[in-house]
């Protein structure tokens, strides 16, 4: 678990065919989860009308909205936005 | 990531020249992106950091009507101090273009289906926009590996339009062997999972290929006219990927397409003599197709494979790909013999 001194976290962010990953070194200890995708989706310009799940790799488990960043993540996680997706 | 000056806004013209309206184009940028870097790094010209690059957009004026009318764009990115730059025309915004003719259609200015013009103008902001904010793209653990590519070509054959834009593509024929037989096993619905291979480099020409050496499978059934990627069948993909410790890249998906499950569902009849014509039978690529390599594979050397399960027992494949920012239907090489990778 992330030190509650901690001012931000430092969280890598992959999409599932692992080529496109992304940083970011200020991401607040107080925001959920479902914040955190709103801004890796944003900054990766994946489509935003793609429901995703985000997998920590370390815990190997699928992290819940509603977690709060500093609950779910230390910093230096790797995390996988896997979206929920159809081919028609 | 992605810096722009300017905010891009398309007119919308009758096929008599008659104005229809104005909307803002807020275009997918991110398909341009990848393609410059792909190019850039397909031609030697940028390292392999280019897949990470920052870039900026420029718009390239018209040259009789000038700012702010377009003629197309131009997408420059800079690496080890080296700068790449490629341009796009303005057919990059056909598909919003489409999109916002709906609107027209909705207020009826413009028939459905009835043939329309477009143009594309430009205008300065302040600031330069840059969505990326603290985020900083990191390059890909990309394995490039080096070979011939003429050693290659002479045990291929080419299948499709090969159109020299393309990267090269090399389908060894026991994959859609494989691909055939897991789409005869599942007729009726859709089946399909994620092409992996290894890209390689020849510096003599320079150009980069690439060879997809297997496909991991996505477990589960299909749906008659669906195929869910759900992030359980991702993880179980990304599981199997690092179990094979080759140092392979994700190239893209395959899907099947039960054409003839389609057709007898909606109870027509096939012939032989309208199959060819038939535009679902071959080269179909869906907007859910498009939308999820959009979403998952937007590097420029991503691939799409359909399967085509036609009616009169015929299968055949379509290949699908990155060009200039637009999805399309490419050629690719047919590897004979072993798969040297299996």
């Amino acid at each position: 678990m992330a030190n509650e001194k901690t001012t931000t976290l430092s969280l890598e962010v992959s999409d599932v065919s692992g080529q496109r990953i992304v940083r970011r070194d200020d991401v607040p200890p107080e925001m959920t989860v479902g914040e955190l995708v709103h801004v890796f989706v944003a900054a990766m310009r994946l489509p935003d009308n793609v429901p995703y799940q985000v997998r920590l790799e370390r815990e190997a488990r699928h992290v819940n909205y509603s977690e709060r960043v500093a609950d779910a993540f230390e910093s230096g996680d790797r995390v996988t936005l896997q979206p929920n997706i159809d081919a028609g | 990531m992605l810096e722009s000056g300017y905010r891009y806004v398309l007119e919308l013209f009758k096929e008599d020249g008659a104005w229809l309206g104005r909307v803002s184009a807020e275009a997918d940028w991110v398909p341009a992106l990848e393609w410059t870097r792909f190019t850039a790094l397909r031609r030697g010209l940028l390292p392999r950091e280019a897949l990470a690059a920052s870039a900026s957009l420029e718009p390239v004026w018209d040259a009789q009507a000038g700012e702010p009318h377009l003629a197309g764009f131009q997408v420059a990115i800079a690496a080890d101090g080296r700068e790449a730059r490629c341009s796009f025309t303005t057919a990059y915004f056909r598909n919003l273009a489409e999109q916002a003719s709906r609107h027209f259609v909705e207020q009826g200015l413009l028939s459905e289906g009835e043939i329309f013009r477009f143009a594309v103008a430009a205008y300065r902001r302040f600031p330069p926009s840059d969505n990326g904010g603290g985020a900083i793209e990191l390059p890909p653990p990309l394995s490039i590996h080096p070979a011939s590519l003429e050693s290659y070509l002479r045990r291929a054959a080419p299948v499709g339009i090969i159109d020299a834009q393309d990267y090269p593509v090399f389908l060894p024929a026991s994959l859609l062997k494989e691909l055939e037989e897991l789409t005869r096993a599942q007729a009726g619905l859709e089946t399909g999972g994620v092409l992996i291979g290894r890209l390689f480099y020849d510096p003599g020409g320079p150009e980069l290929f690439a060879e997809a050496a297997a496909q991991i499978p996505l477990r589960g059934q299909g749906e008659p006219t669906r195929l869910s990627f759900t992030p359980e069948r991702w993880t179980e993909i990304q599981a199997a990927l690092a179990l094979r410790r080759r140092e392979e890249t994700c190239l893209g998906y395959w899907h099947s397409h039960p054409v003839a499950a389609w057709c007898r569902e909606k109870g027509r009849q096939c012939c032989p003599e309208r199959l060819p014509t038939c535009g679902l039978a071959q080269d179909y690529f869906s907007g859910e197709d498009r939308a999820l390599l959009r979403a998952v594979f937007p590097r420029a050397y991503s691939l799409g494979l359909v399967v085509n399960d036609q009616p009169l027992g015929r299968l055949t494949f379509s290949l699908f790909g990155w060009r200039r920012g637009l999805i399309q239907a490419r050629g690719y090489y047919l590897l004979e013999g072993e798969d040297r990778n299996a």
